[in-house]
């Protein structure tokens, strides 16, 4: 039996999506697999709840059906619910009320940016525990309105706002407000900084207009510095502290920022942490070995990223022959995913590769990657029906596949069968060179 | 248990009885002698089980030994062990409950739509659905989407492709395309089969497999041909290549980040043809086909993924190969998570999809371009609901979720088009059209973009279809910031597409006609959103284009004739199927009067009442005015004869002999007791003397006198208790039908006066009149009024009560109520005891001693009652001694209840009365 049938339970409201685990648990409203089975609560409920919940599944219908007016008649008369005594019903109402109206206000075609600001002040002190989320979701919709002097207001006013002792879920959302804050810093910061640029100016110590600047800037890297702190995915906020850094030559300061950011055990795998790592590195003429280094982790976290072809290359570019069998493994990782399954580029250099390591004599390099692809390779890249399609397409990646199937397959397998006898029509020059350059070298006939 | 005794017998008792039939022989030939000693002819049985009289089974079927067997030995003789039985029953029962809110076995959905021609963007399309009332009929159709200029596509239905019958309902539908090939994978519970379907040929089998556990999921590899994933419920994921086999890839006997007790498996494939998804309600990896036991990583788990919730579990699992080969979308009773495989943990996109039960369908249709979004069809099994989710292609800029969810109006909607039914058959109709879904599909129109075709299955084997198509309107509205808003148009319409010549399954077959319907409403699609330039976050909600839909749905009249057509055809086949269903229960036995007992069968004097009392029903009248008792006649008590008178030694011996002395009569007359009689007259000499010199023991003779009375007096009152009581039930028999018919034909005028529950139990009861029944219910009547007060006066009030329990329901009780507690008083004045003589006893005895039995019972009771009250039972008797005579008035005086006729008896009581009373006092003594 499946505990699940318990756990199901209908979420009465449209954007509910930040609230506490136990409150939305143990949401009164929200109906049960398990209440239908007692139907007891629904006996002691009172008329006003009764009318509330009528009223909130025809409210629920019309937002699904994006009638937004006749949802907002359904929400004149939801407010009702707030009149509601209990304590808990309180919260989960006055947190659907803000949601719901909220949904409806924005998509109603007579609602002004007026009516929405007053209707997020009235919700913020509806109840404390909204009052940071409110604020947050406020600021929001004033950046989308390009408002961002009214959007920094509110941050800053939720920043210093304190009630009581903050919970787990208000510590995250105090700690996004901060972000956000900073980001807003950031994002005047960098108009005032284009300004500048624009107008010529490029003393950045003088005027007064530098010296906000400038203030804009420790704001901001002062929020960014202690929110990235905190383990977690803060990969646009990160992006801009780099940028602020950058600005003020703080190089080491960046490169600490960003291999905290990758390498910190405490926050979790972020394949994006190390991208940014390797192009900040990258675009600073970064040693070629610290470069190899930060791809190295790149490829075991997602070994079909595009710049592991750069990696290759790069490994090629250090030593001809010492990283040859890392290079290899890596393409044949490449070729493992399906978007690549067609790449020129990579099986051009997979051949070239397999031909090298032929001629060295390390055969057994390319065995060792073959072994675990032996079995599903020729159905997924060397089958009759790819050999039709790729010469169709492209006689030249057919070309360069057909040499790799050679090379591991030897000249009597299916898909160089095809492709030689398609191209024999078309470019017959090439496909005979092809076909003596396996005949001379292939690991297939050797084993 | 009693339930699944009746219905299930043979699965109860079938075992049993088989064994033990070679022991019964039902046939009418006689038995030979070999044969008797271990054989029971039916007769037998059949006699028994009339006497033992079990509940007959109301469904009588065929197996008429069986039958018979199951109740000869009921459950006495079982094949499971009823201990047993009944916790699996329980388990059972529990799990068709919830199976009712939630049967997961249907996840992923049994419906698919794939182009038949690859890249030509052709119109035709394959939709492979199962069908018939068992759904285990595969269907491959060919439908081809037609577009008309003036109204709605359409999908029109073509020939149908092939046909195939399974073992199984089928469960789960998964199609993949690869290399120019359409691979099918089927599941149904234990079995899972792959079909091929070549584009230019016909779909072909290709293999089954069958399982030990059931399956939970299939899904079909996008990267290989002929590979396909497989898992069960005993949590094993097989590899099954149409080649080589079923391979074990990985096995978990326990959930994975918890214990759910859930044995709900999914998989699918990754952008890695060698990389699967393995989940469970708790949670999803990554697991490398290669090497299961090392490479495993985690993609996505309920408490470690951000903001899930308490009590959410994951309920779908999909690869969104066509979107992005990195991306599945999950789902789960609140949510749905697009997760990057590259990134574990950490969702790309959620949204709260608010559906009423889980989306366990879902339908992926990626954008084409830059220019429309990616779309996500959720769909749920119960209620019906279709939920589109958009989100952003995510090439330029970040991956964003666009506009609110949008509901598609359910399939149920389209009952408000039928014109007119009556209730049964709205009633119909709506249980057909609320049946759960079990598969969804869905299409983009290949030539215009705007134009989504949403096609559902339903649980019944109906197909349904809606179109909805985008009609910008510049006149809806404007968008604050200048985007060209697409809004809606309320062109619905809906249209029931062809089953005439029998392409979909023709009405003939069982069930699952697939009557399509189309709706076309406004699409959405999203354009332009007002991004924030320096705004990298994808935190921000922005304003998409939205689809206000309005109520006003239309119907073509084609459309409409289609509805009614297959409306009638489901109403048709719903009456046969109903007239099928019931069973018939014969209720002759249940019915039926009891037999009454032979006194009272035998007496000419029910069969006349009850029939006066129909007659008295029938007419609504009154019962005293029709109701005609026979007197009974009164015995007159025979002269004292003297046999002193007769002085001839015949008569004198006869005498002696009546007497019982008729030995001592022949020894006084031969002279042989001489010796004796002279010897007694002396010691009653001798003891005269002795007395004269002591005389003390006087008073102490007089008091063993008085100690043998005593004795013999309360024997006296056992017995005239019985009697009463007796005499009691004689009188209830006869009023408490009366006063049943009275409530019944009066209505009940203000006359019920104390005993409701008694006059309940008889109203209830009916004609079924229980002999048992009436007593029981004065006893009851008693006890409470007992309780209601204290003891002396208690007992007068409770014989009233009693009275007018049987009497009860008379227009006249009250009166006669007062009469009789008036004469009561009298009596109780009197206090008599019943007289011991026997034969002012024996009549009334004889009547009623048939009876006694059934009133034993009632008896104890009272008994017991008056043991409580006062050790002395004489006020009881007062009571019951006044009633026989009271009832037997009502026979004989038409219920004219006068005090005078009601003094008559009384009196005639008092006269047998009067010896005890004059030694009531010596009872102080």
């Amino acid at each position: 039996m499946d505990d699940i049938s318990n756990e199901f339970t209908i979420i009465d409201e449209g954007t509910d999506e930040g609230a506490d685990d136990s409150e939305d648990a143990h949401s009164a409203s929200s109906f049960n697999v398990s209440s239908l089975r007692q139907p007891t609560r629904k006996k002691r409920e009172t008329d006003i709840r009764k009318t509330t919940r009528t009223c909130l599944e025809e409210l629920h219908g019309a937002l699904l059906h994006h009638q937004w007016t006749k949802a907002a008649e359904f929400m004149q008369n939801y407010i009702q619910v707030l009149e509601d005594p209990s304590s808990q019903q309180k919260m989960h109402s006055s947190q659907r009320v803000w949601r719901m109206g909220a949904e409806i206000l924005r998509h109603h075609p007579d609602a002004t940016v007026e009516d929405l600001n007053s209707f997020y002040d009235r919700m913020k002190h509806l109840h404390m525990s909204n009052y940071l989320k409110v604020s947050l979701e406020h600021a929001f919709y004033l950046i989308s309105k390009d408002k961002i002097e009214d959007a920094k207001r509110q941050l800053s006013l939720a920043e210093s706002w304190r009630y009581g002792k903050f919970s787990a879920s208000q510590e995250k959302i105090a700690k996004l407000i901060q972000a956000y804050h900073g980001l807003l810093d950031f994002s005047i910061w960098i108009t005032k900084r284009n300004q500048l640029v624009e107008n010529g100016s490029h003393d950045f110590a003088d005027t007064a207009s530098n010296q906000e600047m400038h203030t804009y800037f420790r704001q901001a890297s002062s929020k960014f510095h202690e929110v990235i702190k905190q383990p977690g995915v803060w990969d646009p906020f990160v992006l801009c502290f780099v940028k602020l850094l950058e600005f003020y030559d703080d190089y080491n300061g960046a490169v600490q920022v960003l291999n905290n950011y990758a390498y910190n055990d405490g926050f979790p795998a972020n394949p994006n942490a190390h991208i940014y790592l390797y192009k900040f590195l990258k675009k600073n003429n970064a040693d070629m070995k610290k470069l190899v280094k930060v791809l190295r982790v790149l490829h075991i976290l997602v070994p079909s990223h595009k710049l592991m072809f750069k990696l290759c290359s790069l490994l090629d570019g250090l030593d001809k022959t010492k990283y040859q069998q890392e290079s290899l493994k890596i393409l044949f990782d490449l070729l493992d995913y399906s978007d690549w399954k067609n790449n020129l580029k990579v099986w051009k250099r997979l051949k070239k590769k397999i031909s090298l390591l032929i001629k060295l004599g390390h055969s057994e390099w390319i065995n060792e990657q073959w072994e675990s692809r032996r079995d599903w390779w020729p159905a997924f890249h060397f089958s009759t029906y790819q050999a039709k399609r790729n010469v169709s397409d492209n006689l030249n990646l057919a070309c360069k596949k057909a040499t790799v199937a050679g090379f591991l397959l030897s000249k009597r397998c299916r898909y160089f069968k095809v492709v030689y006898k398609e191209g024999m029509k078309a470019n017959p020059k090439l496909m005979k060179k092809m076909k003596k350059r396996i005949e001379k070298s292939s690991i297939a006939s050797q084993s | 248990m009693e339930a699944f005794y009746l219905e299930n017998f043979n699965d109860a008792f079938g075992c049993m009885s088989s064994l033990l039939e070679e022991n019964f022989y039902f046939g009418y030939k006689k038995l030979n002698y070999n044969q008797r000693k271990n054989t029971i002819g039916h007769k037998v049985t059949n006699t028994f089980l009339d006497n033992i009289n079990f509940k007959k089974c109301p469904f009588q079927r065929s197996c008429k030994r069986a039958r018979l067997q199951s109740y000869l030995f009921k459950e006495v003789i079982y094949d499971i062990p009823p201990v047993l039985l009944a916790e699996h029953l329980h388990e059972e029962l529990k799990a068709e409950k919830y199976k009712i809110f939630f049967n997961s076995v249907a996840t992923g959905g049994a419906l698919e739509l794939f182009p038949l021609q690859n890249k030509s963007k052709t119109l035709e399309c394959c939709l492979v659905y199962p069908s018939r009332s068992a759904m285990n009929k595969l269907n491959f159709h060919k439908v081809k989407l037609t577009s008309c200029k003036s109204g709605a596509p359409q999908l029109k239905v073509q020939e149908k492709l092939a046909l195939f019958e399974l073992n199984g309902t089928i469960r789960q539908i998964n199609v993949a395309d690869v290399e120019d090939q359409v691979y099918v994978g089927v599941r149904s519970d234990y079995l899972c089969g792959a079909w091929k379907v070549n584009r230019k040929q016909k779909p072909e089998p290709l293999q089954t497999i069958q399982m030990e556990n059931p399956a939970t999921c299939i899904s079909v590899s996008p990267y290989l041909p002929g590979e396909l994933l497989v898992a069960n419920e005993s949590g094993a994921v097989y590899l099954w290549n149409l080649k080589t086999g079923l391979s074990m890839i990985r096995r978990e006997t326990e959930n994975l980040y918890f214990n759910a007790q859930s044995s709900w498996r999914w998989c699918d494939f990754t952008a890695h043809p060698r990389v699967i998804t393995y989940a469970d309600r708790t949670g999803i990896d990554l697991t490398d086909i290669r090497s299961p036991s090392t490479q495993t990583q985690k993609m996505f788990s309920i408490g470690q993924t951000a903001e899930c919730k308490k009590g959410e579990r994951v309920v779908l699992l999909k690869h969104l190969n066509d979107v992005n080969a990195y991306h599945h979308l999950v789902t789960s009773q609140y949510s749905a998570y697009i997760m990057d495989e590259r990134f574990p943990c950490v969702p790309l996109l959620k949204w709260e999809h608010m559906l009423k039960s889980p989306p366990i369908f879902s339908q992926i249709l990626s954008g084409d371009s830059c220019k429309t979004s990616n779309k996500i069809l959720l769909g749920t099994q119960r209620s019906q609901e279709v939920l589109m989710l958009q989100y952003s292609d995510g090439t330029q800029m970040a991956y964003e979720a666009l506009g609110p969810p949008l509901q598609f109006p359910a399939r149920s909607n389209c009952s408000r088009f039928i014109p007119f039914l009556l209730p049964h058959e709205k009633e119909v109709l709506f249980e057909r059209l609320l049946s759960p879904g079990a598969g969804l599909a869905a299409i983009y129109h290949p030539h215009q973009a705007n134009v989504l075709c949403v096609i559902q299955l339903a649980e019944t084997g109906d197909v349904f279809y809606q179109t909805w198509s985008r009609q910008e309107s510049s006149s809806s509205m404007a968008r604050p910031r200048g985007s060209d808003a697409n809004s809606s148009e309320k062109d619905h319409r809906q249209e029931k597409e062809r089953e005439d010549h029998g392409v979909f399954v023709s009405s003939s077959t069982s069930h699952g006609d697939a009557p399509k319907e189309t709706c076309t409403f406004g699409d959405t699609r999203p354009i332009n959103h007002t991004s924030n330039p320096n705004q990298n976050t994808n935190v921000t909600q922005r304003c998409e284009g939205n689809t206000p839909l309005t109520e006003s749905v239309g119907l073509s009249k084609k459309a409409l004739a289609k509805l009614v057509k297959w409306n009638s055809n489901v109403l048709q086949k719903q009456t046969v199927k109903r007239q099928e269903k019931f069973c018939k229960v014969k209720n002759k036995a249940t019915l039926a009067l009891p037999k009454i007992a032979d006194t009272a069968t035998n007496h000419s004097l029910y069969p006349n009442i009850r029939q006066k009392m129909r007659v008295a029903m029938e007419e609504k009248k009154t019962l005293s005015t029709c109701l005609e008792l026979p007197s009974l006649e009164v015995v007159d008590i025979p002269g004292h004869i003297d046999p002193s008178s007769w002085k001839d030694d015949l008569s004198k011996r006869l005498t002696a002999s009546w007497d019982g002395k008729w030995n001592s009569w022949w020894e006084n007359k031969l002279g042989l007791n001489r010796k004796q009689k002279i010897e007694a007259l002396r010691k009653k000499r001798k003891l005269q003397k002795l007395a004269r010199g002591h005389r003390s023991p006087g008073l102490s003779g007089s008091f063993t006198s008085s100690v043998t009375y005593q004795s013999d007096l309360t024997d006296f009152s056992d017995l005239s208790g019985w009697s009463s009581a007796d005499s009691n039930f004689g009188g209830s028999r006869c009023s408490s039908p009366l006063s049943d018919i009275e409530t019944d034909s009066h209505k009940g005028p203000s006359t019920v006066v104390a005993e409701s529950n008694t006059d309940m139990e008889n109203v209830r009861l009916g004609e079924e009149q229980d002999h048992e029944c009436v007593p029981n219910s004065v006893t009851a009547s008693s006890v409470s009024s007992t309780s209601q007060y204290s003891a002396v006066p208690n007992l007068r009030q409770k014989s009233a009560d009693s009275v007018s329990a049987f009497s009860a329901m008379d227009s006249l009780a009250q009166n006669r109520i007062s009469v009789l507690s008036a004469s009561k008083d009298k009596s109780s004045a009197v206090t008599g005891h019943p007289s011991p003589n026997p034969r002012l006893h024996s009549p009334r005895k004889s009547l009623t001693q048939n009876s006694h039995q059934l009133q034993k019972k009632a008896n104890q009771d009272l008994a017991s009652l008056l043991i409580a009250q006062d050790s002395t039972p004489e006020p009881d008797l007062e009571d019951n001694w006044i009633f026989p005579l009271a009832s037997s008035t009502q026979k004989s005086s038409q219920f004219s209840a006068s005090p005078s006729l009601l003094g008559l008896p009384l009196s005639q009581g008092s006269v047998t009365v009067s010896q005890p009373k004059k030694k009531r006092p010596r009872m102080g003594f």
